[in-house]
């Protein structure tokens, strides 16, 4: 009895021992699994609206028409979008109105009696920027001053009482200096109810006029409010 | 007692420090009366037609909306004339934009549109319906009993003279054959005062 006692004992000791032939004594000597993480779900920040801009502007603008010197107000609207960084599409109309003309042999300027309407469009590009003010400040505005530099195009549709019906299409190429005051909340600050959210932005416009193969040039001031 | 107590004073407290919340709700246009100084200058017949005028206007608002008719005498000058005028005229505003740049004080942008008809009493009579877009500028404070609103105007007139034939010899005096142009433009530029 004691001899097949110990046979089945060495037959038992003498069983192969890899894993597929016995896993669950594998699994019993495996290290415990490790604890389950809960699982965050993180849900990506909304990307922010790209910045777009309405406001009017006012300036006066030098240029040649067929040969002669203009002179005129603007008055306009101007709307801008941001398309990628510092990068802004603009688009503008302008009631233009023209009052001079051509210097006379006298010296005297001409006089002259014209309106009109363009359509501006082009890019800018911020090459200066910088943010003023702390996030944390009790105003809730920050400053952001900028040099833009701006490249377009325009078309201008006039009648005047000296050349009767013209029209003319311009390119123009710029520098504008601004100043845009910025609720905090818009730049994610804070969190401010959206009513005291948005911006700002004076600027200063001085563009040269390429046309007819010659150039003028204009300035203009405006305030363009953001989103 | 005394948690009510507690509970009407914190109120009070957040009611009078949330800035810009606790005044009129800037997106929404008041009922007001507007005074305003503008001055035109559009083209008729090749020669300018310009002057000063003084307005009164009465507005209603709903919303981001209003609603006006206005009345206006101005005093215009032309070649070689010049005379009062009247206009009376109605027209819608929208706000398009605000900015506040504090509890009591909101900077905003505006675009408005009119018809209108002007009477110029020059050149045996000028009558003019037209319509006008424009857009302005305005300073408006928030606090206080009343709204007060300090604008800066501009508008773009597209009109056509009644009559025209005759207005345009009465005027031109022989440069009729520059008159190729349908309608009549001009500019309004000025400030008004609305409350």
């Amino acid at each position: 009895m004691v001899r097949r006692c110990l046979l089945l004992v060495v037959a038992i000791a003498s069983l192969p021992r890899h894993a597929d032939a016995h896993p669950v004594l594998d699994i019993a000597k495996a290290p415990p699994p490790p604890p389950i993480q809960p699982v965050i779900a993180v849900t990506p920040a909304p990307a922010p609206a790209p910045w777009q801009s309405l406001g009017a502007v006012m300036g006066f603008v030098d240029y040649q028409l067929r040969g002669h010197d203009r002179i005129g107000f603007t008055y306009g609207l101007v709307w801008g979008r941001q398309l990628r960084g510092t990068l802004h599409l603009f688009a503008g109309y302008d009631f233009v109105l023209t009052t001079t003309g051509d210097v006379e042999p006298d010296g005297t300027r001409e006089e002259i009696h014209g309106s009109g309407h363009r359509l501006t469009a082009g890019l800018r590009y911020a090459v200066l920027t910088t943010m003023l003010g702390r996030p944390d400040d009790v105003s809730g505005i920050r400053l952001r001053p900028h040099v833009d530099v701006e490249l377009g195009g325009a078309g201008l549709l006039l009648r005047e009482d000296v050349l009767g019906r013209a029209t003319q299409l311009h390119g123009i190429a710029g520098v504008r200096l601004g100043l845009e005051v910025v609720r905090a909340a818009t730049l994610g600050e804070s969190d401010a109810p959206p009513r005291t959210r948005g911006a700002v932005d004076i600027h200063f416009r001085i563009d040269a006029i390429a046309a007819d193969r010659q150039v003028g040039w204009q300035f203009a001031v405006g305030v363009e409010w953001a989103k | 007692m005394r948690s009510c107590l507690a509970l009407f004073t914190g109120l009070a407290i957040a009611a009078a420090s949330s800035p810009a919340t606790a005044g009129r709700d800037d997106w929404r246009w008041p009922d007001t009366w507007t005074a305003s100084l503008t001055a035109s200058a559009r083209q008729i017949a090749s020669q300018s037609l310009a002057g000063p005028s003084l307005g009164l206007e009465r507005a209603w608002g709903r919303r981001r909306w209003q609603a006006f008719a206005s009345a206006r005498a101005s005093w215009y000058f032309i070649e070689g004339d010049q005379g009062p005028a009247v206009a009376v005229g109605s027209g819608v505003r929208w706000l398009a934009r605000s900015f506040v740049v504090d509890s009591s004080t909101a900077m905003q942008l505006f675009l408005d549109g009119a018809a209108e008809v002007d009477h110029a009493i020059v050149a045996d009579g000028v009558t003019i319906p037209q319509m006008w877009l424009g857009w302005g500028i305005q300073v408006r404070r928030l606090d206080g009993d009343r709204e007060l609103m300090i604008r800066f105007i501009a508008r773009v007139h597209v009109g056509r003279i009644w009559d025209r034939d005759r207005t345009v010899e009465a005027i031109c005096r022989g440069c009729a054959s520059q008159m190729s142009w349908p309608v009549e433009d001009g500019m309004t530029g000025g400030v008004a005062v609305s409350w």
